[in-house]
């Protein structure tokens, strides 16, 4: 599987995407970029960079060793195996040093899992997948930063179960979250399961994921305080609803500052239409959306456990878990709207909870205004007119032409044509969602699709070839902020494609003095604190008119927001690399 | 006083059964890392596989030098004429070939590096061999020095046993003699080697 997994990543990385980019704005903002110098990097690709309170900087990128012949379809020699670097900078992003950071341990190949910060020490989380034991095992051990080197022993601090590569068994996984103030550590386990043969969901995406956020709700937890003691445990931890067999999946987990753990899971009730039921009401789909509600569960540092059950008949789209200073719970969620097969999203909602009975304090929601759905789904003159006529305007032109384009359009489109007036269509997630100083929760969506293009050829001698290109688009952003019982919304326009290669990450986002600002792909976006105006700055580090001496062209793969003001992100051509420093003014 | 020390004795027992049982972290690594595979492996012993068809029984000691690099001895007996294509490419016609084998000996020596400080276990290498086989007939001799690369792979099959593979490609020095009748000088010739080789091995931890 980690094999598997190396291929994929250098595919990733080898891979060109040829993009488009385009954008509109309300206003321009400043934007400093300064880079280091150009070294040539050991490893392939980055996986995380962080600020080191000296100033400087320190990255980790992956590589690999090894290599693999076919012979035929049968024969496969294929040996690789992880390698990690870790490269120290100045504050400039000069590099300073880099070597190789050796994770093996008593002649094991351990896996690299994270990079933590806790109580301001740098962590490394690796796993072993123990074949004899069928165990998967999480360990932690010490980084001096200055050595650049772990340090001490690797110390165990939790296990799952997996059956090391058995086929017909999704893969085993840990996720680590640390409470807002650093004195606790969630880490959460899933063991690996059977694959069940039905791995369809409703949205017709399969539920075959191999991390924590898509499961059915069953895991294990373990909280750890500042020592790394274990302070709260819980294995195959499942949470039930009363009189209810519904099956949830996790979407979000937290720890918060006293050590009490809170999962957010999803409730999906879906009713598989039959054959007839389907024929009698004329429906393109199978499927009827009962419930989309979610579940929040805490779980006190002593046991007992408190359950928030979001509004029966309300549908939700996706919900994050945010803390205010209180420590009171704020469910930030996209409300949705079932089209068909679909759950389109129709607006933000923002649910208070009091932190120890989690009794509901206060609930916001709001639709998309006229403005941003105009905006953001293009809406054109030409469906205007369709929308006049329907409501008896049928003069001129325009609605001669609407008139045959609604006669033509089947009961499904024409579904689509006014779910387009009340809802985001390509909005089906929270890109992020954070509280500012005063409190109040704000909310960053962006419209992402795949488009699957299929074309055939046929050349001058008959053969036909059938290519495949999928086009993975990133579109206009929504930007929602709930201050008290308001909402105000505003949206950002802009398309880019991504060709044959999704993003990494589409965006990078930062919140400070009640403003967001937005890395995208080729501009900084920033929005003022009451999101009256979205203004931009287009990146000259992206552009191919600004060259780096001894690198002919850039490519963008990874990039962080190390803090409230800076956006790292590194130019790489092969193993050139010049890293990027962006801070907004 | 029986009483009170019955509910005293319930108490604890329910205060026992109220307190949860965490677990603990473990700085005993190797208890959770010990599969029972032999990844950190000194030695290696090894019989070659694709040898047999050139008629040679192969077995090699391959020694870790670091985690990085590792030196082979080879020692093989020819057991039989065998098939071997570069011998037959530079064939010569005055020699008797169809003569029998009365003795066949060989060695090598084979330095090694290895991917990602992997030696010698599971992970692809590169190695330079230097081997040296002569065969005996009747009437003549046939010498081969073989100075080729490898490129190749690891593999632990089970806990200890271990798969090696991997194409070489190099130089054959090989020289005719006549042993029976005199008056034929010795022919000597130079070619290409390579091909492909393939052997089990057992991994030993001292």
């Amino acid at each position: 599987m980690k094999k598997m997994k190396l291929a994929k990543i250098s595919v990733l990385l080898f891979f060109i995407a040829v993009c488009t980019n385009t954008s509109v704005a309300q206003g321009k903002i400043r934007v400093k970029e300064t880079h280091g110098d150009l070294f040539e990097q050991k490893g392939r690709g980055f996986i995380d960079v962080v600020e080191l309170p000296n100033g400087g900087y320190m990255s980790l990128s992956v590589g690999s060793a090894g290599g693999a012949v076919s012979i035929g379809s049968f024969i496969h020699f294929v040996q690789y195996k992880a390698l990690y670097y870790i490269q120290r900078y100045d504050k400039n992003l000069d590099l300073v040093e880099q070597k190789q950071l050796d994770i093996d341990h008593l002649g094991k190949n351990l896996a690299f899992e994270k990079l933590v910060k806790f109580q301001n020490e740098f962590y490394v989380f690796s796993t072993f997948v123990n074949k004899k034991n069928k165990k998967k095992y999480l360990f932690y051990s010490k980084l001096n930063v200055e050595k650049m080197a772990l340090e001490g022993s690797f110390i165990k601090v939790a296990e799952v179960k997996d059956p090391a590569a058995k086929t017909g068994y999704e893969e085993s996984s840990f996720d680590i979250s640390l409470s807002k103030d650093e004195k606790y550590m969630v880490v959460f386990g899933k063991d690996a399961e059977p694959i069940k043969k039905k791995s369809k969901s409703f949205f017709g995406k399969s539920s075959k994921q191999s991390k924590i956020g898509t499961y059915d709700f069953k895991f294990t937890f373990w909280v750890l305080d500042k020592d790394f003691e274990i302070v709260n445990y819980e294995k195959n931890y499942a949470v039930t609803l009363k009189e209810s067999s519904d099956k949830f999946y996790v979407r979000d987990f937290a720890v918060d500052d006293k050590g009490a753990i809170y999962i957010l899971g999803k409730n999906n009730v879906v009713d598989e239409l039959t054959r007839a039921e389907v024929k009698s009401n004329k429906r393109a789909t199978w499927v009827d959306i009962n419930k989309s509600a979610f579940v929040l569960e805490k779980i006190n540092s002593d046991g007992t456990t408190e359950q928030y059950i979001t509004p029966e008949n309300d549908l939700f789209v996706d919900m994050n878990i945010l803390f205010d200073k209180k420590g009171n719970i704020n469910l930030v969620g996209l409300n949705g709207e079932q089209v068909y097969a679909k759950l389109a999203t129709t607006g933000v909602s923002r649910i208070v909870l009091d932190n120890d009975n989690l009794d509901e304090i206060s609930n916001v929601n709001d639709n998309f205004t006229e403005d941003v759905l105009e905006n953001v789904n293009d809406i054109m003159e030409s469906e205007k007119a369709i929308d006049n006529m329907k409501n008896g305007n049928r003069k001129g032109r325009i609605q001669k032409k609407a008139k045959k384009k609604l006669a033509k359009m089947t009961p499904e489109e024409k579904a689509y044509f006014d779910i387009k007036k009340r809802a985001a269509l390509n909005v089906n997630s929270i890109a992020f969602s954070g509280l500012d100083e005063n409190g109040d929760a704000m909310i960053v969506l962006e419209e992402q699709h795949l488009e699957i293009v299929t074309t055939t050829y046929t050349d001058a001698n008959g053969r036909t070839t059938t290519t495949t290109t999928y086009y993975y688009h990133y579109d206009d952003l929504i930007f929602t902020k709930f201050i008290g019982d308001d909402v105000v919304q505003n949206y950002y326009k802009k398309s880019f494609v991504s060709i044959n290669a999704p993003l990494q990450k589409s965006m990078d986002v930062s919140l400070k003095n009640g403003e967001l600002t937005v890395m995208t792909q080729g501009h900084i976006v920033k929005s003022d604190g009451d999101l009256t105006k979205v203004r931009d700055a287009e990146l000259k580090a992206f552009s191919r008119s600004e060259k780096i001496p001894g690198m002919k062209r850039k490519y963008f793969t990874y990039r962080k927001t190390v803090n409230e003001d800076t956006i790292l992100a590194p130019a790489q051509n092969g193993k050139k690399v010049v890293w990027y420093k962006i801070t907004v003014d | 006083m029986t009483r009170i020390i019955l509910f005293f004795c319930i108490g604890i027992t329910l205060n026992a059964f109220s307190q949860k049982d965490l677990p603990t972290t473990d700085s005993n690594a190797k208890k959770y890392l010990d599969d029972g595979k032999n990844t950190d492996a000194d030695a290696d012993i090894r019989i070659a596989v694709t040898s047999i068809v050139t008629g040679f029984l192969d077995l090699a000691y391959e020694q870790r030098i670091n985690h990085t690099y590792s030196v082979e001895l080879g020692g093989g007996y020819q057991f039989n004429r065998g098939i071997d294509v570069f011998k037959l490419v530079n064939e010569l016609e005055f020699f008797p070939y169809d003569e029998v084998l009365t003795k066949g000996m060989g060695f090598s020596v084979t330095a090694k590096r290895y991917g990602g400080k992997e030696a010698i276990s599971e992970m692809t290498f590169q190695a330079l061999t230097y081997r040296n086989r002569n065969s005996d007939f009747e009437t003549y001799s046939y010498n081969a020095q073989d100075i080729f690369y490898t490129f190749g792979w690891k593999y632990l099959l089970s806990n200890s046993v271990s798969a090696q593979a991997g194409f070489n490609a190099g130089l054959r020095l090989a020289k005719y003699a006549q042993t029976g009748t005199a008056g034929i000088e010795d022919v000597k010739k130079t070619g290409f080697y390579g091909g492909f080789s393939a052997g089990f091995g057992y991994y030993i931890k001292y």
